[in-house]
């Protein structure tokens, strides 16, 4: 490989935290919510129904299929365990999974003409991908083996949709619509019970913030871009949304821009150069000097990977429902997901058995092992309300993430061609606001301008 | 040698054995060049000429790509970054490698283990390099603001203020000038000392050796140093993308991290353009060739060759 | 001609370089000791503030661990295999190709040099697909082949590099040998190659070095674990949320300590070969 002497061809975790940067910042938006359908919590109903309608015409020879999955050694203990397990109960599959495989190299290998059978990724290239015609639509399949789609959670099955079909399987999601706080920092400023609006919110994080003697800010209640600018959750958490029914890009509606506004506003009120420097002294995210855990800082928005045992009802973080706006109680319990998603390259050799293989992933079962291996939110419903996770003393920080996945503002950035473009603009537009630099409706303004020729090119 | 009518095929018969003769010499390059090189940069140039999202077919578009560029804002930021990182990182290392090396080659106690000590860090790799110097520079609990305070001075928010962040990979950058110091320190070895002595001789102080023996003895390295710095720097890619994470976004603060390859890199593989990607690839090695152009022919002025024919 | 030696003259010579080389020398040691004190600290201490400078309880086990989490050895052995053969391409090769580049006249021979210092020019991310579905055409993904046959061929940096130093050995050496009817491959052989040395171990050293580092060559075409490489098995230690800093450190460490190893054998060998120039 060529070599210069500042060039260090290195992009190990950098591909995985480029998109899932990315990832974590969006999710699903818009579209249907629907009902969620009452399904039984035994937990088999969609496979059963899997393998009733399953015509099997091929005869039964071993097949060995490649997985490809983002995960290095450190998170990939339970997708081997599923893995193995699906090897172990039939004989005609062998899945042989690799990791470490990040969007640089599935995105080279498949379009260099050396895919995978089956892969697993961030949701978000999926749009781009699929559009390219490098993923394999699943609508067929689905239909044929009549799986229940209504079975997964909604706002995940909406993020592996493009253009209304579906490319890939939700496999997992992340989930961010709680607020976690500091208990102490609330119970030395006297506060009982976390925020119920977010006109509240920014009343506590007045009462939370507390400055030295030379004017810096030591703690802070509240900041609205810890750890990043998030430009998924705050249109989610105000109703707003992204692409409306006629195509047309909507990150300027009067929700979106209420939502930076309000942003924009805590940085108003205490300052963007007092904010900065705070910023900088801040302990280091997930570590004994998590900021959450001094209480350097009082409140952030909650992830279900954040604390998860520091959230106990004993423990020193307290979590609750993230506020909503003081005018749209309607909008209690929002929030928005991020899975990764499992998808089949189309030029895959075993499409049929890398199918087999992603339902078996989706299945309650499955679903309820890996769950009980990872402390993640399942995307199949049944899964949520399965006895074995909610009797499950290891997950009982977990148990109100399960309920939540169930609400029916949970929803997502939608996902599309151009998601990663959107994306980006967003958060290049959303930190002018916040500095100061722009307003509100410029900045989405700016967006729309830049966004809806590639939507109108998507449309075909 | 007795020139004669004959010798004209003479002449001919030897330029074409010097021909065969040269080729065969640098045919390791060749080959390989064109084994696995020209075809996909030929490919890269007829991308630019198209809209291709690497999976379907190439879709012919012209000039459009290039016309987008020049009215791409990021374009120009991302290149205003990386040519910033050129001024004001490039020479600076480029002086300060020097400076070891000159330093090194003095015959000190521990040479050898100053060496180790120089070249050890470019041993560390990239992503554990760049994580160690995030923390390093983190504005209240990083080593260098700690450092600076014991001398008085209150150091920046080095990764956060977005006019600090260039710096602060430029600081860095210090950090790895191990492999130039080698190449300097080669370098200076291999000066034949009688020049030294003759200026000795001739009563030449310190600077006058340095300048008049030392600099352009080195001098073929130096061109060498600076167009692979050109041509490595412009394309500087995974510690700012590691830098960049640190804000959580890919251009960093203000897009103040925004350098040109990364840009690129999203463009292709994010935004699946590698039409466009490979434009801004081609308008990349345009810029580097003008410059390492320039940078070559002042070098008649300031580059001497033992080897001058 | 000897000079009276002044307090001045020691100041010069002994003092200055003396002081300026320790002061940088310590600032050039501190991160990379920051780097091996972390991978001995535990969790709360490594990002404690304020700063920590030894470990109040020293974790050894982070290095057990590192080397229990991934196949340490096996990749270790992968990485230096790739390495020995890179350099081994890139010291035949690439002084041949400077050479010609440098030693001879022929026709073309600077629009070829243009042409090889085009390439490098062009950003890597846009050849990389297609230099993948090359390799995949021949069917060497996943295989080493990929990483091994382009460090076979001489690399332009290297080449570059070679020339440089070529063209400042003065020609009296080689036209006596030209004069006396050697053969272009004898003056390499004989004349050039061994005044070239120090430079020849700097192409040594950094082919392997480079290779050592390498990761997106491994990344993209070893598909199969047991072919990996030190590099990928560093991103072991870094999760979706969560990075085991300790274990990251310590493999980082680990990961160097071979090179740094190498380094000081190659060190004496720059020393012998100079001394064979016959230049002092």
């Amino acid at each position: 490989m060529e070599k210069f002497k500042k060039r260090r061809i290195l992009i190990p975790a950098l591909a995985v935290m480029l998109t899932g940067a990315l990832a974590a910042g969006c999710s699903g938006g818009g579209g249907a919510k629907t009902e969620t359908g009452a399904a039984p919590s035994d937990g088999k109903a969609s496979e059963s129904k899997a393998t009733e309608g399953k015509a099997e015409e091929k005869p039964k020879e071993k097949v060995e299929i490649t997985f490809w999955h983002v995960w290095s050694e450190k998170d990939s203990g339970p997708i081997n365990a599923a893995v193995e397990a699906f090897n172990k109960k039939q004989d005609r599959i062998v899945v042989k999974a690799l990791g470490n495989q990040d969007a640089t190299k599935q995105l080279t290998a498949i379009s260099g003409g050396n895919p995978p059978d089956v892969a697993l990724t961030y949701w978000n290239n999926l749009g781009p991908w699929a559009d390219a015609g490098a993923v394999l639509e699943l609508d067929d399949k689905i239909a044929r083996d009549k799986f229940d789609t209504a079975s997964v959670v909604p706002a995940a099955m909406e993020r592996t949709k493009v253009n209304g079909k579906i490319y890939g399987m939700p496999f997992t999601m992340s989930m961010a619509s709680t607020l976690m706080y500091n208990k102490k920092s609330f119970q030395d400023a006297g506060l009982t019970t976390p925020p119920a609006d977010l006109d509240e919110l920014l009343e506590y994080s007045k009462k939370l913030t507390k400055k030295d003697a030379s004017g810096n800010y030591t703690n802070m209640g509240f900041l609205p871009d810890y750890p990043w600018i998030d430009n998924v959750f705050w249109p989610v958490m105000f109703g707003g949304g992204w692409v409306d029914a006629n195509g047309k890009v909507t990150p300027n509606r009067k929700e979106n821009v209420a939502s930076i506004d309000y942003q924009a506003n805590f940085y108003k009120t205490f300052g963007v150069d007092a904010i900065g420097k705070f910023k900088s002294g801040l302990g280091k995210r997930g570590t004994p000097q998590d900021p959450l855990l001094t209480g350097q800082l009082a409140m952030m928005i909650g992830w279900e990977y954040n604390f998860p045992d520091e959230r106990k009802p004993d423990g020193p973080i307290g979590i609750a429902p993230f506020p909503h706006p003081k005018d749209r109680p309607d909008l209690k319990n929002s929030g928005f997901v991020s899975p990764r998603a499992v998808f089949i390259p189309k030029k895959a050799q075993h499409p049929d058995e890398a199918w087999e293989f992603i339902k078996y992933l989706m299945s309650v079962d499955t679903q309820v092992e890996f769950v009980k291996n990872s402390k993640v939110i399942p995307t199949v419903i049944p899964a949520l309300d399965d006895a074995r996770l909610r009797k499950d003393e290891a997950l009982s920080t977990m148990w109100d993430f399960f309920e939540r996945a169930k609400s029916p503002n949970l929803t997502g950035f939608p996902n599309s061609v151009y998601i990663n473009e959107y994306l980006q603009a967003l958060s290049e537009e959303t930190e002018k606001v916040l500095k100061g630099q722009s307003t509100a409706q410029d900045a989405m303004n700016k967006v729309a301008e830049k966004i809806q020729p590639l939507a109108d090119k998507a449309k075909k | 040698m007795a020139q004669s009518f004959s010798n004209r095929t003479g002449i001919r018969r030897r330029r074409r054995k010097a021909i065969a003769v040269g080729l065969l010499f640098t045919a390791p390059w060749t080959v390989g060049f064109l084994l696995f090189k020209a075809y996909p940069i030929i490919m890269s140039f007829y991308y630019s000429l198209t809209e291709y999202n690497l999976f379907s077919s190439p879709e012919w578009v012209g000039l459009d790509n290039y016309i987008q560029l020049f009215a791409d804002e990021k374009f120009y930021k991302s290149l205003y970054n990386t040519i910033y990182l050129v001024v004001f990182g490039l020479l600076p290392h480029l002086a300060f490698a020097l400076a070891m090396a000159l330093l090194l080659n003095m015959n000190v106690k521990g040479q050898s283990l100053y060496r180790t000590i120089y070249f050890l860090p470019t041993l560390v790799p990239a992503v554990a390099a760049s994580l160690l110097w995030l923390w390093l520079l983190n504005a209240k609990y990083g080593l260098v603001n700690d450092l600076l305070s014991m001398i008085g001075i209150v150091g920046p928010n080095w990764l956060v203020d977005p006019d600090w962040t260039k710096p602060a990979i430029i600081l860095m950058g210090f950090w790895g000038t191990g492999t130039t110091t080698v190449m300097y320190v080669a370098a200076l070895q291999d000066v034949p000392r009688s020049l030294y002595e003759a200026a000795e001789i001739d009563g030449a102080g310190s600077w006058r050796k340095f300048w008049s023996i030392t600099l352009p003895s080195i001098s073929p390295v130096t061109l060498f140093l600076i167009i692979i710095g050109l041509i490595g720097t412009f394309q500087f890619f995974t510690e700012g993308l590691i830098f960049a994470e640190a804000a959580q976004s890919v251009g960093g603060p203000e897009n103040s991290l925004l350098f040109y390859a990364i840009y690129l890199y999203q463009v292709a593989f994010s935004f699946l353009k590698m039409g466009y990607a490979s434009a801004m690839a081609w308008m990349l090695f345009l810029v580097v060739m003008a410059l390492t152009l320039i940078v070559y022919k002042t070098s008649a002025r300031w580059v001497y060759y033992g080897g001058e024919k | 001609m000897a000079k009276p030696r002044s307090a001045m003259f020691t100041v010069r010579t002994v003092i200055l370089p003396h002081a300026g080389l320790a002061l940088a020398g310590l600032l050039f040691l501190l991160p990379f000791v920051w780097l091996v004190l972390t991978s001995l600290k535990t969790v709360d201490d490594i990002f404690r503030f304020p700063i920590v400078w030894w470990p109040e309880t020293i974790r050894w086990s982070n290095y057990t661990d590192a080397l229990k989490a991934i196949p340490f050895m096996r990749y270790t052995a992968n990485t230096a295999m790739l390495c020995v053969l890179a350099v081994i391409g890139q010291v035949v090769s690439s002084p041949l190709a400077a050479y010609g580049f440098s030693r001879l006249q022929f026709k073309g021979r600077d629009t070829l040099f243009f042409i090889m210092m085009g390439s490098m020019m062009l950003p890597y991310q846009v050849t990389m697909v297609p230099v993948y579905v090359l390799f995949n055409k021949m069917n060497l993904v996943d295989s080493y082949w990929p990483i091994i046959l382009q460090n076979l061929f001489a690399i332009p940096f290297y080449v570059f590099l070679m020339r440089q130093f070529f063209l400042s050995i003065p020609y009296e050496l080689t036209e006596a040998a030209k004069i006396d009817g050697a053969s272009e491959l004898r003056i390499y052989w004989q004349v050039i190659v061994p005044l070239a040395m120090p430079a020849i171990y700097s192409v040594a050293l950094f082919a392997f070095l480079n290779e050592w580092k390498d990761f997106l060559g491994p990344l993209l075409y070893l598909n199969d674990p047991e072919l990996w490489t030190l590099s990928i098995g560093l991103r072991a230690f870094i999760g979706e949320n969560k990075v085991d800093w300790g274990l990251l450190m310590a493999a980082a460490t680990m990961f160097t300590v071979p090179i740094v190893a190498l380094y000081f054998f190659v060190q004496k060998k720059f020393i012998q070969g100079i001394s064979l120039t016959g230049f002092k």
